[in-house]
């Protein structure tokens, strides 16, 4: 046999087959009487090239396809099984392929009896593609697994039932939505189908159709719940194949969210229904069925818009919680599942389930440790870190089973092992923990000692007492062989340190400072340099580490050279003693051969020489937000004006302190959190993420809002884009309407010199209802007409389901005028029924409809940015006393000074400066200091001084605004008034 | 000498399959045509999108026959089956009077196919159990068949609902296939 040959051949130099060579030999197809045995080896290599990433063109695609129709007068059960291989590669790649639709109908509706001429035949076909093909390449082993997977049922069920299923899979290649309908009556059979084979067929080729062909999918609910509740008869040998009945189970149920999902209700109340029941016999389906309620959770959460923290009191967790609570005994993987879904509980709201509540999910986890199965062991012990994440006592019941891992032949079990135990452990245990680790570091990868640093990270906050032990830890592995991402966990690691533990940072600094005589990496050699210009003045002896910088500014590449040279100036401002030494360095660096340094030597020296320049430039630790400064300068380029200077007064200032994004911050787990890999992928699970730091957005997150991205669609509107180069703020967006009502409203404000403009967003959430001309109309509640007046709106021409549109109202204000007012605002549209896909409306007659949303106020600060001043007291004096405008106030009604402190901050739109915004809780007299730009660019500065009448609950302030311009300070004092 | 020998044995067991294509226009019964041969049984079709291709004995002879999807749509993909065929089957709706031209189109231009050129042709009169059915002769006329040349060819009465004609039909393709070999 010259085939057998060639394969021996082949098979000594790997897979390698010519492709012209192939389709040639697929001449055999049209011999008669066809060699099926011949046949499907020469399938079998086409499919080994396709496999391997061969390209067919669409001509080569479309005659061997032809050529393989003329298989299908052979019955050869191991011949047709490998066609519908074919069938599908080919679909997509093949014209006309729909010409074997008739075929495999015949195939899916062959009644049971009608049995194939041999069934042995098949598994002897297959045997001998696996024989001659199998484990040559992975590519080929998963064609070889494909066929193995199909043969196996196969052989026991009758040749048909895999036939059936078989064709069912590959007809659903080769239909478009145009043809779909046609085979329609054969699906929705297959799925209630007895034999679980077939049924699983029709559930998973449905869900491949669904994108394609909606609406179809959507009408099968029945047959899909029917599958879903009744058992299937499996196999005559019923052992062999005992789960197979219940995996239709796992499709089905997959196959029914993936139709409800959109419907957020219909979704609860299935996974309710389910889980009341016991129906749900297989693991797998009761695993997925695990998530859906957790995401059903998730959104019940998310649809409070987090104003009301979840509680497992809410009817709908409660239920929930019980079927969870019941899963915790199942099998392993059930189990699993379960646990990990209640702490996914407890970590997506901290408070809302207690410590008896999360002992069944810490019971179960605690079961698996012990478990033989590695796989297990890894995944409790996972979800045990994430847990230890959010509440490390929870896990300490564990400590003992988690110190017998730390042993483990399995390096990442022993990882997690760790991370977890440094997490839950006592001061105590922490010694004995860091001498096991430093056994253990050089045998495990970069990965993995990134989360073992990370998770000392938080302990070294934890434990200050240890801090010692910790930093000399760290350094000694800073000395070891690592990547990037290993060396810089352990430098952030050491920063955290230095911030929170203010004692260690002489030491570590000198860590820091010999690291970097020996650094490869050019961007941490660079932050250590910050850091060392930054934390160095502050130390007994800056002097020493002079020497240290300047050895980078001889020794290193450019940037780490500018960075030094920064440094250097550093010192040199903070610390007098040093600054002759290092204006003479400083010197030395204008003959850098970079345009950088020489750039930073010149216009440090010249800084450092001038006490004035000094003190704007190298000791303010205020910088202007960077991303309204940007907007800014973009409006201003666009704008094309350049007879005007920018107005930089009017771009805010944050302290630098706030550049550093959150993450540094607190010592949260950053990479502890990434391994915590989301449980369905959706954005909201990765939310669930534990941080250690204040989730809320920061001031400065907020003050960088205004000329932010939200500035995007007002640039895309014609009419509205040439006001841009005057916009002094954009709010953040606030919702108008709950999340539980048909159309989603919110609202954004755009502050300009002379206009104010309202942006309306509006989410329309029904498929079936098509919106035109959606307008808003704004009644104010006082008069307003002499001061602002609504020159355009800009309404929504046609509104589709789930496509944000916008609305914008547009004022223009009476010069200088900062009007304050309510609007009871509403919508008003035209409503149509259209059809839910193709979003064409029913008919042209509509009907108008009008939907109240909340109202929308325009208070002042809108027309204020929150800004920071270096010295809050030279700064008050530096502006006239008589702009100063006092107030006296008495206010009932507050419980305490922080309550009153947030309620003054919120009304002005201005910054806490100093650290004002806390107010030590047993205090009851307090200072509040706050910075604000006014439109315009107008400086405002504001002190409250403010004592608490405990008994009366009311607070008296004096409240005393200065401002560049009198005007703004009248304003501001009189808006505190009302 | 030998390859005569075993051609009769061949013949003696039956496993030489002889090439049949089913083709004509749509509706006009070749799905029933083709299942009322091989199982003798009228079945439910519906449009056949692409082809169904059964094996069918016949005094001792397999026919492999392709029934072809006889939609405007389909059509050109006929030629892609030509190929080693001994004989078509022409089968025509007698009593669509309207599309008789454009079956003789479709005719004409088959079996211009240089791969048809030796393949007989039998047509098939069919439905002739309804009323207003072109006779045998009327099809033959609007066919144009007494203008063929080169070709053997015979035209037959039939209705595949009653089963009629069929037989006699494939006793002449028997003939046919037995004097060429």
């Amino acid at each position: 046999m010259s085939f057998g040959k060639k394969d021996e051949d082949a098979e000594s130099r790997g897979v390698f087959f010519d492709k012209s060579q192939v389709l040639l030999e697929t001449r055999v197809f049209n011999e008669t009487p066809l060699n099926p045995r011949k046949s499907r080896l020469l399938l079998g290599k086409v499919l080994t090239l396709l496999y391997t990433g061969e390209h067919l063109t669409r001509a080569e695609a479309t005659d061997l396809f032809f050529a393989t129709t003329k298989l299908f007068q052979n019955k050869d059960p191991g011949l047709r099984q490998i066609i519908y291989l074919l069938i599908k590669e080919l679909a997509d790649k093949a014209d006309d392929v729909l010409m074997v639709t008739s075929s495999l109908t015949k195939d899916i509706n062959a009644k049971p009896e009608e049995l194939f001429a041999s069934p042995n035949l098949l598994s002897s076909a297959a045997a001998s593609f696996g024989f001659s093909f199998g484990s040559r390449t992975t590519s080929l082993s998963s064609a070889s697994a494909a066929l193995g997977a199909g043969a196996g049922p196969g052989a026991i069920l009758g040749t048909n039932v895999c036939h059936r299923a078989n064709a069912l899979r590959a007809i659903c290649r080769i239909m478009d939505p145009s043809t779909i309908p046609a085979i329609e009556r054969f699906l929705k059979q297959a799925i209630v189908d007895r034999t679980a084979a077939v049924s699983t067929a029709a559930l998973v080729s449905s869900y491949h159709v669904f994108p394609v062909a909606r609406d179809l999918v959507r009408r099968w609910v029945n047959e899909v719940q029917e599958a879903l509740t009744s058992p299937k008869v499996t196999s005559t040998s019923p052992s062999a194949y005992l789960s197979t009945g219940y995996i239709v189970q796992y499709h089905a149920l997959g196959l029914l969210y993936l139709i409800r999902q959109a419907d957020r209700m219909a979704v609860a109340k299935l996974v309710q229904s389910l889980a009341r029941t016991s129906n749900v016999r297989s693991q797998w389906a009761q695993c997925m069925l695990v998530r859906f309620a957790v995401k059903c959770c998730e959104d019940e959460s998310a649809s409070f818009g987090g104003k009301n923290m979840v509680s497992v009191d809410g009817s709908l967790s409660a239920a929930m919680y019980e079927y969870l609570k019941s899963l915790c005994n199942n099998n392993d993987m059930v189990m699993l599942e379960a646990a990990r879904a209640l702490v996914s509980m407890v970590n997506s709201t901290p408070a809302s389930l207690t410590a008896t509540q999360v002992q069944p999910a810490v019971t179960a986890l605690q079961q698996l440790l012990v478990s033989p199965k590695p796989a297990l062991k890894f995944a409790a012990l996972r979800t045990l870190h994430q847990l230890a994440q959010v509440n490390a006592s929870l896990v300490t019941a564990c400590n003992l089973d988690m110190e017998q891992l730390v042993s483990d032949s399995n390096r990442s079990i022993a990882t997690f092992a760790i991370t977890t135990l440094l997490k839950t452990g006592t001061e105590s245990s922490v010694d004995r923990l860091m001498k096991q680790i430093s056994s253990f570091m050089s045998e495990i990868s970069d990965e993995f000692k990134v989360i073992i640093i990370d998770a000392i990270r938080v302990l070294a906050v934890k434990f200050p007492a240890k801090q010692a032990v910790m930093l000399s830890f760290l350094a000694s592995v800073l000395r070891d062989e690592g990547g990037y991402e290993y060396k810089r966990s352990v430098v952030e690691a050491i920063f955290d340190l230095v911030k929170v533990l203010p004692d260690c940072l002489e030491t570590a600094l000198a860590h820091l400072c010999e690291f970097i005589e020996d650094c490869e990496f050019t961007k941490l050699a660079v932050r250590i340099l910050h850091l060392l210009g930054a934390e160095g003045p502050k130390t007994r002896d800056p002097a020493k580490y002079l020497r240290y910088i300047y050895n980078r500014v001889i020794l290193e590449n450019s940037n780490v050279r500018a960075a030094a040279v920064t440094a250097l100036a550093a010192f040199g401002a903070h610390v007098d003693s040093v600054r002759p030494t290092v204006r003479v360095l400083l010197t030395r660096c204008l003959d850098d051969p970079d345009d950088e340094v020489r750039d930073r030597a010149t216009f440090n020296l010249a800084a450092l020489d001038q006490a004035d320049l000094r003190a704007q430039y190298l000791l303010n630790d205020t910088v202007l937000a960077v991303p309204t400064l940007q907007a800014k300068l973009a409006h201003y380029t666009a704008a094309g004006d350049f007879a005007h200077a920018v107005d930089v007064a009017a771009v805010p200032r944050i302290p630098k302190a706030e550049l550093v994004p959150a993450r540094r911050r607190a010592g949260s787990p950053t990479r502890g959190g990434a391994m915590n890999s989301p449980m369905l992928g959706s954005p909201a699970m990765r939310t669930m993420t534990p941080t250690l730091g204040p989730a809320t957005p920061t001031p400065a997150a907020q003050a960088a809002a205004p000329g932010g991205a939200s500035t995007q669609w007002l640039e895309k509107e014609p009419l509205l884009a040439p006001l841009l180069p005057t916009l002094f703020k954009s709010t953040s967006s606030v919702a108008l309407t709950d999340r539980e009502l048909e159309y989603h409203v919110s609202l954004v404000k755009h502050v300009f010199r002379d206009w104010l403009v309202l942006e309306i967003e509006v989410v329309n959430t029904m498929p079936e209802v098509l919106l035109e001309n959606v307008a808003v109309s704004l009644v104010p509640d006082t008069p307003i007409d002499t001061v602002m007046k609504q020159m355009a709106v800009v309404p929504i021409a046609s509104l589709k389901a789930h496509d944000p549109q916008r609305v914008f109202v547009a004022f223009q204000r009476a010069p200088g005028a900062v009007p304050t007012v309510s609007f009871a605002t509403k919508l008003t549209m035209t409503v149509k029924d259209c059809d839910p896909v193709t979003h064409v409306p029913d008919s042209d007659q509509g009907y108008p409809e009008e939907f109240a949303v909340e109202d929308v106020d325009v208070t002042l600060a809108d027309y204020m940015l929150p800004t920071t001043v270096p010295d809050f007291s030279s700064a008050w004096d530096a502006l006239d006393e008589p702009s100063q405008v006092v107030e006296t106030l008495q206010v009932p009604g507050i419980p305490t000074l922080a309550v009153a402190v947030a309620q003054i901050v919120d009304l002005l739109g201005m910054r806490a400066l100093e650290g004002s915004n806390m107010v030590p809780a047993e205090k009851h007299a307090h200072t509040l200091v706050l910075g604000g730009v006014f439109l315009g660019g107008v400086p405002v500065l504001v002190r409250v001084r403010m004592v608490l009448d405990a008994g009366a609950q009311a607070v008296a302030m004096e409240v005393a605004v200065r401002a560049g311009v009198p005007e703004v300070a009248q304003v501001v004092a009189q808006a505190l008034q009302g | 000498m030998g390859g005569l020998f075993s051609r009769l044995l061949s013949r003696l067991w039956g496993d030489k399959e002889v090439r049949i294509l089913i083709l004509g226009l749509d509706g006009a019964g070749k799905t029933t045509i083709l299942y009322r041969l091989q199982i003798g049984e009228v079945v439910t079709t519906i449009p056949t999108i692409g082809f169904n291709v059964e094996t069918v004995s016949y005094k001792n002879i397999k026919f492999q026959v392709w029934d072809l999807g006889g939609q405007t749509s389909i059509r050109p993909y006929w030629r892609c089956y030509y190929a080693n065929t001994d004989a078509i089957i022409y089968v025509v709706d007698s009593c669509d009077k309207d599309r008789m031209a454009v079956s003789r189109e479709e005719l004409v231009s088959m079996l211009e196919e240089e791969e048809l050129k030796d393949a007989a042709l039998l047509v098939m009169a069919n439905k002739q159990d309804m009323e207003g059915a072109l006779s045998p002769a009327q099809v033959s006329e609007q066919l144009g068949l007494s203008a063929l040349k080169n070709r053997q060819w015979q035209i037959f009465r039939t209705s595949a609902l009653k089963g009629e004609g069929l037989n006699e039909a494939l006793d002449w393709l028997v003939n046919v296939i037995e004097s060429k070999q």
